[in-house]
């Protein structure tokens, strides 16, 4: 045991008011970068109760991805909770201590789950388990380190005597919580590392999970949308009475750019949206067209004032015509993500308290857009997190809650489920970026590129979000101008290239991007290894020798070596568009993902086209964490993220993107 | 779960009502996904007599006095040798086309005992899965074969 110091945190009562329960406070290593103008009790992290139910609150959406589980383990492992019987909810209102700092937001994005909160949530569990360990000794009169926490109990592994969490739960609250708690030895860990059924697979093949789009509440109405087609259009006139004499139909509700048709079943809404009768107004973009961006994009690669954004080694060595030159152009569309469970949320709204059901993850989203919109105060919104049925980024933009608040008042606050259909979520988008890329590259006499320029083309989502790209460059060691979300994998490539200059010829577009899975990395990842790849097979440049040369290797083969997963003289493929991170490995808390010749393939191009769906194969596929399989928390959930990432890299790229080679 | 004939008639919804939004919004059997409501995604398969069927197409008449089997009737406790594979090889991700997908599988295993891989590619084609389980699936009917 570690010092129990006092401390100016005390436990907090359990949310409800009848029973009693130990209440772990999370606490990040930094201050908050945005100060939340909400700050209500940092709520649970971890609560046991006077019966011994140990609930666990954790900050990430789950959706798909497995992170309730793995989090739920490693809580359960550092507690010495039966994990069968801890109970996994989420906050219902975002608070300071679900933001982790370099966000300022509680956001479920960026493969962030267990690489930012593995270290925060066993702290707190170490403490919940030390408060009781000390509470245990001292009933038992033995010292604390004698004890053993296991399956939701103290044991005194001597005597056999064991008391149940919830016997210690009343004492524990009035102790001061560990300033310096323990972590237990690996060998300790009773799930982590290990293959475990996931929680929520049995509700997902019984059909009785409950998604977003399930949820059911007394009363409920349904809402469809009619939202402008063009991105930046209002509404011209809206004419409700087309549709009141509908069957089914309740109002009209107009939200921005749009409007909401609200009816007693979700079909009678559609019917009536399609028949509405609206109009928008004419914007100066209606014009524009997949090829108007095409050619903007093609004459912005040819641009000459381009700011230089990275530069390593010398730039006249960089674009060099000293040697073998090789040039290709890549093109990619933009995408919409179309998550299997269209966008929706169910809101029950008043001046009094708004509350809403759905699954999001951009909590903090949600917050700022009813705070903006309509001033809804954050102490009176609360959230219920349902699992998602897709997410990919989408949905952290969550322009729906504020169709569904203005169509539960319309209704004197009653619920409303607003559903968009697939082709508005086709058609609203948020997308992808669209981005073209010219690859140069100079080779000398042995085959080793000695200097490459890669410039793009296209959007700067970043500077949308708000970010000021030259501070940015600035802060990251780059010239400037860069946006990370469009230049990550290029600004930062691991490849050994000694001369190397990247740029982004930015063209405007009035169109809402959003992040995809990956981010940057999901073009970037394709524009270097198709360059590569052609290089290394001799299609794009007469120089055989490159293949046994080679491409200065980059850390993924090494790191490969040193995680022990590889057998040696297997050459690790590098086709890091298709990890689960959809990029080179990264670091961070020591946990990363590598991935080894994992290929799609099966049947002829004709036949894949046939069958785009099962036409994917995974003929070969070993995976795991940096650090084996003892720490990642994620045991078996390395295989099936890396299968999901090779299918979310390989299948957009083999299917969308054009390429252009020129030698 | 399982609905037989026309005990929906004296409800409310139009006879045109597409079955998916009788099964979720007047049954509340929310088993049943929307994906698409075109017939290109398979979210909202359910049997009508036992043949796979796109619910988001298929209007309610024509499941008169026909017998709709959803994710619910397959078995009360996801002991259903399909919904037995699926857990075994732990397939959902995300979750949100598995009903679709189990019911395709049932249909198929009905059909074929021991399914070949290109009779899985064929039945299972029009079942999307947007995290990419595909690999999972193929392998938990091989397993369902098995258990059956």
């Amino acid at each position: 045991m570690t010092s129990t110091k006092p401390t100016r945190r005390s436990f907090l009562a359990g949310t409800a008011a009848a029973a009693a329960a130990l209440v772990i406070p999370l606490r990040l290593a930094q201050a908050q970068t945005t100060p939340a103008p909400f700050a209500p009790p940092a709520h649970a992290f971890i609560r046991i109760d006077t019966a011994g139910t140990v609930t666990f609150l954790l900050p990430t959406a789950e959706m798909g991805q497995g992170t309730h589980t793995s989090q739920a383990a490693i809580l359960a492992d550092e507690l010495g909770a039966d994990l069968a019987t801890v109970v996994v909810e989420m906050p219902r209102q975002p608070t300071p201590d679900h933001r982790p700092p370099f966000m300022g937001q509680m956001r479920s994005v960026g493969s962030n789950g267990i690489r930012f909160w593995h270290d925060p949530l066993r702290r707190a569990a170490a403490q919940a388990r030390e408060m009781l360990t000390t509470v245990a000794a001292s009933r038992l009169g033995v010292e604390a380190t004698t004890l053993y926490a296991q399956d939701g109990r103290i044991t005194d592994p001597v005597t056999g005597r064991a008391i149940p969490f919830g016997d210690l739960v009343t004492e524990a609250m009035a102790l001061p919580l560990p300033e310096a708690p323990t972590l237990r030895p690996d060998r300790e860990l009773a799930h982590v590392g290990r293959v475990i059924p996931r929680r929520d697979t049995q509700d997902k093949i019984t059909g009785q999970a409950v998604y977003g789009i399930d949820v059911r509440r007394e009363g409920m109405l349904y809402g469809a949308v009619r939202l402008a087609p063009v991105f930046g259009a209002e509404v011209a006139s809206l004419n409700a009475q087309s549709v009141l004499s509908m069957p089914g139909v309740r109002a009209v509700v107009p939200v921005p750019r749009g409007a909401v048709v609200v009816a007693e079943g979700w079909w009678q809404a559609k019917q009536a949206a399609d028949a509405l009768d609206i109009t928008f107004a004419a914007t100066v973009h209606d014009g524009l067209s997949t090829d108007i961006i095409d050619a903007m994009m093609t004459d912005a690669l040819a641009r000459t004032d381009v700011p230089m954004t990275t530069l390593r080694g010398d730039a006249a060595l960089a674009l060099s015509s000293d040697g073998v030159v090789v040039t290709a152009e890549y093109h990619v569309p933009m995408l919409a993500h179309v998550c299997m469970e269209p966008m929706n949320c169910t809101a029950v709204s008043t001046e009094a308290q708004t509350e809403l059901w759905y699954g999001t993850q951009g909590h903090d989203m949600a917050r700022l857009i009813l705070e903006s919109a309509l001033q809804i105060p954050a102490e009176r919104l609360f959230i219920n997190s349902q699992p998602l049925g897709g997410g990919f980024g989408r949905k952290t933009s969550n322009e729906i809650v504020l169709q569904a608040v203005l169509a539960s008042r319309a209704m004197d606050g009653r619920p409303v489920k607003v559903l968009w259909a697939r082709e508005d979520d086709v058609q609203q988008g948020l997308y992808r970026q669209t981005m073209k890329c010219r690859m140069r590259a100079v080779l000398d006499g042995a085959g080793n590129i000695t200097g490459m320029h890669a410039r793009i083309a296209g959007p700067q989502m970043g500077r949308a979000f708000g970010m000021d790209v030259d501070a940015m460059a600035q802060r990251t060691g780059n010239i400037a101008n860069f946006d990370p979300l469009s230049l990550n994998g290029l600004s930062d490539l691991r490849y050994a290239i000694p001369n190397l200059i990247v740029d982004h010829a930015v063209i405007d577009l009035p169109i809402p991007f959003n992040p995809w899975r990956g981010i940057g990395h999901s073009f970037t990842a394709f524009f270097v290894y198709r360059l590569l790849r052609g290089i290394l097979h001799g299609r794009m440049c007469p120089c055989r020798r490159a293949r046994s040369a080679g491409i200065p290797a980059g850390p993924l083969p090494r790191r490969c070596a040193d995680g022990g997963g590889p057998e040696p003289g297997r050459k690790p493929v590098a086709v890091d568009c298709a990890t689960a991170r959809g990029r080179q490995p990264r670091h961070r808390g020591g946990r990363k993902l590598w991935l080894l010749r994992g290929r799609g393939a099966g049947g002829t191009g004709r036949r894949r086209a046939r069958r785009p769906a099962m036409g994917l194969r995974c003929d070969r596929l070993r995976a795991g964490d940096q650090s084996g399989a003892s720490r990642g928390a994620d045991g078996g959930r390395c295989h099936r993220r890396a299968e999901r990432g090779l299918w979310s890299g390989h299948h957009p790229a083999r299917r969308a993107c054009r390429a252009v080679e020129l030698l | 779960g399982r609905c037989r004939r026309a005990q929906w008639w004296s409800r409310s919804d139009d006879p045109e009502t597409p079955l998916l939004w009788v099964l979720r919004d007047t049954l509340g059997l929310t088993g049943t996904k929307f994906g698409c409501g075109a017939a290109l995604c398979g979210a909202c398969t359910v049997h009508l007599d036992g043949t796979p069927i796109r619910a988001c197409v298929t209007a309610l008449a024509e499941a008169e006095r026909r017998e709709v089997t959803t994710i619910e009737g397959l078995s009360p406790d996801g002991t259903h040798p399909v919904q037995r594979a699926w857990a075994e090889l732990d397939v959902p991700q995300c979750g949100y086309c598995q009903s679709g997908q189990i019911m395709s599988a049932v249909a198929l295993l009905a059909e074929s005992t021991r399914p070949t891989d290109e009779q899985i590619s064929q039945a299972m084609a029009g079942n999307l899965c947007r995290c990419g389980t595909y690999v999972r699936i193929r392998a938990a009917i091989h397993r369902a074969a098995d258990l059956v």
